[in-house]
């Protein structure tokens, strides 16, 4: 039986991945999910990545599956893989905030998450809000 | 015979010191004029303690709805309940609650440590599927000594209730802090919040709050309330 589940990861990006490599990376996954009805948000700061993918608990493992082997990151850590009641980031195929002030968050559509109506603080309580909290504040940095 | 039995309950408050509210009470069960639970207990046979406690969370969910309820439920299972034909117990408890007016999402369900041990996959399993109604899962006696930290990966509750033997005199106990200061960092991490039980001194408090920890439940903040919700006191 298949259900509503999240999965949320931490990895690192490779060290010459370029702004423009990371906005392929987020049309690609706003299509994709789209089309596979998983919703989330990606984060990233000083060379780390933290992903909260939500949808069918098929979907997201087969996805999960294509997200590893993709070589624009690596030391990729599955932090949390379960059900929950519903989706968190129902209007986003893929929010994406980055906590680095650079160039990056300048560039439009890259920063929308935190720059939209919704905010960290806005998010409802639960397990994806405490632990993107937890990595904005320094945890699950990959060394 | 269960329905001859007479019992009521009394509620003490969960405090989160971030937003200075009273986030949960929790359920004790009291007898008529607030004796102690075994006092209860002592007029339920065996045999019938399943379907007691279940008939005690009905009771106590009405009461706490006439009281009118406007946060979360912490509640107990007794032994073997939670697992009872597949949840059977915990579905019961959020229909009762749907009933009252109230929703799953302030039903804490509380689970004890030491019940999970040999049963982890078994938890897992029936867990999965009742997190998918919305009730918040909680460990409660965490770190009494019965399950390893592993079991957190199998169960990943959303809060646990630090143990009160862990709370007492924590101030000036190097091993008990340390104890405590791993659990929050793993707890962090994860994603699960933390509640300290049981702490009755400022200073207890005092080295908790340096720890993180913003939810607790005392009697330094607030005793059981007799069929009522009491008010809670917020140390500086």
């Amino acid at each position: 039986m298949s259900g509503l589940s999240h999965l949320i990861y931490a990895s690192k990006a490779d060290n010459d991945i370029t702004e423009n490599e990371i906005l392929e990376i987020l049309k690609f996954a706003r299509k994709n999910n789209e089309e596979i009805n998983v919703t989330g948000m990606l984060l990233f700061d000083s060379g780390s990545f933290l992903q909260v993918l939500e949808g069918e608990e098929e979907e997201l493992n087969k996805l999960f599956n294509t997200i590893s082997k993709d070589k624009r990151h690596m030391d990729i850590v599955k932090i949390v893989n379960e059900a929950i009641p519903e989706r968190k980031f129902k209007n986003w195929s893929m929010g994406y905030a980055s906590l680095s002030k650079s160039e990056l968050s300048r560039i439009d559509g890259m920063n929308d998450f935190f720059q939209g109506s919704s905010c960290l603080t806005d998010l409802d309580k639960g397990r994806a809000k405490k632990i993107l909290i937890a990595f904005s504040e320094g945890r699950w940095r990959l060394e | 015979m269960i329905s001859d039995i007479e019992f009521t309950h009394a509620f003490q408050p969960i405090i989160d010191t971030e937003t200075g509210k009273i986030i949960s009470y929790e359920v004790l069960l009291r007898g008529p004029h607030n004796e102690p639970p075994g006092y209860v207990f002592n007029e339920v046979e065996n045999n019938n303690m399943m379907e007691f406690d279940q008939k005690s969370r009905e009771q106590a969910i009405s009461l706490a709805s006439q009281l009118g309820l406007d946060c979360s439920l912490n509640l107990n299972f007794t032994m073997g309940s939670i697992l009872f034909d597949n949840g059977r117990y915990v579905e019961d408890t959020i229909r009762s609650a749907e009933e009252n007016g109230l929703t799953a999402k302030q039903i804490v369900v509380e689970i004890l440590e030491s019940e999970i041990i040999d049963q982890t996959e078994d938890f897992s399993m029936v867990l999965s599927k009742l997190r998918r109604s919305g009730v918040t899962i909680a460990i409660d006696d965490f770190g009494s000594g019965y399950a390893g930290l592993n079991m957190l990966a199998d169960i990943l509750p959303d809060l646990i209730k630090l143990d009160i033997h862990l709370m007492q005199n924590i101030h000036q106990d190097g091993v008990r802090q340390s104890i405590v200061r791993a659990i929050c960092s793993l707890c962090f991490d994860l994603g699960i919040d933390i509640l300290a039980e049981g702490v009755e001194q400022k200073e207890e408090y005092d080295f908790l709050k340096k720890q993180g920890i913003t939810i607790y439940q005392g009697w330094l903040f607030a005793k059981p309330g007799f069929e009522s919700f009491p008010e809670a006191s917020f140390p500086e």
